[in-house]
């Protein structure tokens, strides 16, 4: 069992692989809080017994049961063996989250400790939305401790833009979070943080940074920047912070934080090649509107 | 016809959204916002409603010529029935 701080929430967590947790969650190590906000566990075993409970909605092979007070479970089922690959068991409020996994892994391409990574990045993700925070689907920078963070689907370019600000900029600019940073407000500023759900590279840094702007990536030929209307700044958040199916109350939370997300902060569409002149067309654009300073 | 149950509008800055939440959210990919008479127009369907009575409904309201109001009801019907929001 580690003690981590993650985006400020206090978290006890127990992986199986102890070399994923020295390599990912290492750097959030604090042991000085005896209270944690939320605890997580994760065990595999050979098999997942069908937990008892009434049946609350099924997609697809996902189904969501409601146990006894206050608990529940989401369970998948293996498409091809019909066998439960992973349950996750939580109470209400996102706070004690159980995964179990199936130590046999089907055919799905995917390791158990990549597994472990998605599932317990879900619970934190549930979590810190309950709390009134997102986690943003994008490559986070810190330009002169300034957030920025590049969002799109994954394989248009986000990570390899924010590499090219790394080169272009040097010691100006850290990369905080390649895949999952988390934001939260504070008196109504938001912040976004580095957090060990880093997707595919390690890079990840524990640190916190006030958000400046949210770019969205396009890949183009040319070079060019446009801010976004309420309208589209709204339905680009929406493609790329996860508003769980299985929690109606999370989709509303998810809503709450956009709407806060798109009223705070300006938000863009950079249309881009690989070039030093993308990381230019961005930068002037932020610079010259004061989004960010130097 | 009426709103199936899993969408809500959501009033975000100066926009009228139509989301889904919960098990509608799935594979949903597309976005609605609503102007005035659209958000009109989802008010009423939240109970049972034909063509006709939203056709009535939006002439009592909006000062609006009878086949301009027929076009638009036909037009935002389309519009629900592809986000299968409609039932």
């Amino acid at each position: 069992m580690g003690k981590v701080t993650i985006a400020d929430l206090n978290i006890e967590i127990d992986l199986m692989n102890h070399q994923f947790y020295y390599d990912r969650f290492q750097k959030y190590g604090n042991n000085g809080f005896e209270k944690n906000d939320l605890k997580i566990s994760v065990s595999s075993c050979g098999k997942i017994l069908i937990p008892e409970g009434g049946i609350i909605g099924q997609v697809k092979d996902t189904i969501i049961l409601r146990l006894e007070k206050d608990r529940y479970c989401r369970y998948l089922v293996d498409s091809q063996s019909r066998e439960i690959i992973q349950a996750t068991f939580y109470n209400d409020t996102y706070s004690e989250v159980e995964i179990k996994l199936l130590n046999r892994v089907p055919e799905t391409g995917l390791y158990l400790t990549e597994y472990e990574y998605m599932y317990t990045g879900f619970a934190f993700s549930d979590f810190l939305c309950l709390s009134g925070g997102a986690v943003l689907h994008g490559s986070l920078i810190a330009y002169e401790n300034q957030g920025i963070v590049f969002s799109a689907n994954s394989g248009i370019g986000k990570s390899t833009h924010a590499g090219l600000w790394k080169k272009y900029f040097g010691n100006k600019v850290a990369i905080l979070n390649d895949d999952k940073p988390a934001i939260r407000f504070y008196q109504g500023v938001p912040y976004v943080f580095g957090t060990p759900w880093s997707g595919k590279s390690d890079l990840n840094e524990n640190k916190k940074v006030q958000l400046k702007s949210i770019v969205f990536i396009r890949r183009a030929d040319t070079n060019r920047i446009e801010k976004l209307s309420a309208r589209n700044s709204i339905f680009n958040l929406m493609s790329q912070i996860s508003r769980p199916f299985y929690d109606e109350n999370l989709g509303l939370k998810t809503m709450d934080t956009i709407d806060r997300l798109v009223q705070s902060i300006p938000i863009y569409q950079l249309y881009c090649n690989v070039s030093h002149e993308a990381v230019e067309t961005a930068w002037k654009q932020l610079r010259t509107e004061g989004v960010i300073s130097k | 016809m009426k709103i199936v149950q899993g969408f809500i509008v959501r009033k975000i800055v100066d926009q009228s959204i139509v989301v889904p939440v919960g098990f509608k959210n799935v594979g949903f990919h597309t976005m609605i916002s609503l102007n005035n008479s659209g958000a009109f127009l989802w008010q009423q369907l939240q109970t049972e409603k034909t063509e006709d009575d939203l056709l009535s409904a939006i002439l009592e309201e909006y000062d609006i010529d009878e086949t301009i109001a027929l076009e638009d009801v036909r037009v935002f019907i389309t519009k629900l029935k592809k986000a299968e929001a409609l039932e």
